[in-house]
């Protein structure tokens, strides 16, 4: 439910991917070593998404922007302890590897086309809502991704070069690529920012793509 | 401030009062840069965060060392390694006479803190003798990586106003938005020869135009010939073709001639010609170098192990 509210924010703010991961990112490093209250959940996103937007975007929001988002459910001096909060717990470490880069780095390696990539991130961004994807490295479901994405495009095979890049094979990836397709082919019905965000045509309306049979998947 | 006892206030960084402290418990001597953070200021600066996280992974002899950092509510600061001085007080303290082996030295040190931000995807992107900063040993580190990114990102360059202009390239001056390692070696080669000259800064322009103007009266101005591409650069304007008047000899009359051919390698307008950090370290100029100062291992490199 964050995730979805998160990429409903970052549509809000045209804030790049690269923000968006690295606030999933840092609400997941945060959690998996704090607990925190289910009230509280929203505070720690959006102390996240503001960390990261100021690591990574030119002109961050302002931290009123932020608070109204939380429609003022917060004051700024709880904002900016939740900052602090967040800083030391993660220790500074900020500059994680993000799966999104990797992806995109694959699909220059794999020649891939807008549009497969693109159907590549579709999937990609809704594994951010599921917990059992955490797991995983990030080159590695970035690879997931991509090879799905290009298994329902028909856009050729898993290429040594591509294997080369990102040191898995196929195989290395098959598992994944059968739990990410059956991620999107019974999306969660209340969470729809994703879903309806890449049904729109600057996307290629890649979330309207059924998700593969199980007759495709192991071919 | 419990932990170190402030001595005397060094400098104002980019962001921050610095301070020379001592840890009352090591009795170490610490440089602290301490951020004042007000409740109506927007939490955290950016280039606060940049700079610790970028310097938490860069662990090298030729770069300053984080230490630590304390988080309150009223202030941030980041405790760094001390070192005496920058290398524009040095210049400072040396009265126009510099020896060239310690020139040799710094430049090769330089190099060496670049091939090391390079190779772990950092560019500095802000080189200039106030952010080089030199201990009793001798030793020169890169500091300051408040305006530091990791690479892979395009990031337009903060305005003229806030940035010197004298260490910048020229396909920067030009408004090109995809850089890269090049922007530092561009920086380096312009520190090298205000080194070799005590001080005296190579190309010290007013505006974007008179430090284009410097830098194309020294090495000629480009053409489309020698840098494909140039006159697509954002902010292009095209520049006469000036009569070059000057030699190397007579712009760093005290560098020897490998030295001035080093400089000539990362003095090139175009940026995909530029000499790298690792090829500059093994140029001939260093063949002679001190070998204490080369055999000083990369022991401190230490490269997490992600994914």
């Amino acid at each position: 439910i964050l995730v979805d509210w998160l990429v409903e924010v970052q549509e809000n703010f045209e804030l790049n991917h690269e923000t968006l991961y690295l606030a999933v990112k840092l609400v997941d490093t945060y959690l998996s070593i704090r607990q925190v209250p289910k009230e509280n959940l929203q505070l720690v996103g959006a102390a996240s998404l503001f960390v990261a937007c100021k690591f990574d975007e030119r002109c961050p929001p302002l931290i009123e922007d932020f608070l109204y988002i939380c429609d003022d459910a917060y004051r700024r001096t709880e904002f900016l302890e939740m900052e602090r909060t967040l800083l030391k717990t993660i220790g500074f470490d900020i500059g994680m590897p993000l799966s999104y880069r990797f992806l995109r780095r694959y699909a220059k390696c794999a020649r891939a086309s807008m549009e497969t990539l693109t159907m590549a991130r579709y999937i990609l961004e809704m594994s951010l809502m599921e917990y059992e994807f955490i797991k995983y490295r990030e080159s590695k479901i970035a690879s997931a991704c991509l090879l799905l994405a290009m298994k329902m495009k028909n856009a050729g095979e898993w290429s040594s070069t591509l294997e080369y890049y990102t040191g898995y094979t196929d195989k290395d990836i098959s598992g994944l690529v059968r739990e990410l397709n059956a991620m999107i082919a019974c999306p969660p019905k209340q969470l729809t920012t994703i879903r309806s965000k890449y049904s729109h045509s600057v996307f290629y309306e890649v979330a309207k793509v059924p998700a593969l049979s199980e007759e495709a998947l192991t071919s | 401030m419990q932990k170190y006892e402030k001595l005397e206030k060094i400098g104002e960084g980019t962001y921050g009062t610095v301070f020379k402290a001592k840890n009352r418990e090591t009795h170490e001597v610490v440089a602290l840069k301490r951020v004042r953070l007000d409740d109506d200021d927007e939490g955290v600066p950016s280039s606060a965060l940049r700079e610790i996280c970028l310097l938490k992974e860069l662990k090298h002899k030729n770069i300053v060392r984080l230490h630590d950092v304390l988080h309150s509510e009223k202030k941030l600061t980041l405790v760094f390694e001390y070192c005496d001085q920058d290398l524009k007080k040095y210049f400072d303290s040396c009265n126009g006479e510099i020896d060239q082996d310690i020139v040799k030295s710094f430049m090769y040190q330089l190099l060496r803190g670049l091939a090391f931000c390079h190779s772990n995807n950092v560019l500095h992107r802000d080189l200039k003798p106030q952010n080089l900063l030199i201990n009793k040993n001798g030793e020169l580190k890169l500091a300051d990586f408040g305006l530091a990114r990791a690479f892979g990102i395009p990031v337009r360059f903060f305005s003229s106003e806030v940035v010197t202009l004298w260490y910048r390239p020229p396909d920067v001056l030009f408004g090109a938005k995809m850089y890269s390692t090049s922007i530092d070696m561009w920086s380096a080669g312009c520190i090298f020869a205000e080194m070799t000259n005590a001080g005296r800064p190579l190309f010290p322009g007013n505006d974007v135009e008179d430090q284009l103007k410097r830098i194309f009266k020294l090495l000629g101005t480009p053409t489309e010939e020698s840098w494909l591409g140039i006159s697509q650069l954002p902010e292009y304007k095209p520049f006469p073709m000036y009569h070059i008047s000057t030699t190397w000899m007579q712009v760093v009359p005290k560098l020897n001639p490998k030295g001035r051919d080093l400089l000539q390698r990362l003095l090139i307008c175009n940026p995909s010609g530029r000499m790298s950090a690792e090829e500059g370290m093994l140029h001939q100029y260093f063949s002679d170098l001190d070998p204490s100062i080369k055999l000083a291992t990369d022991n401190s490199l230490i490269l997490q192990g992600r994914s």
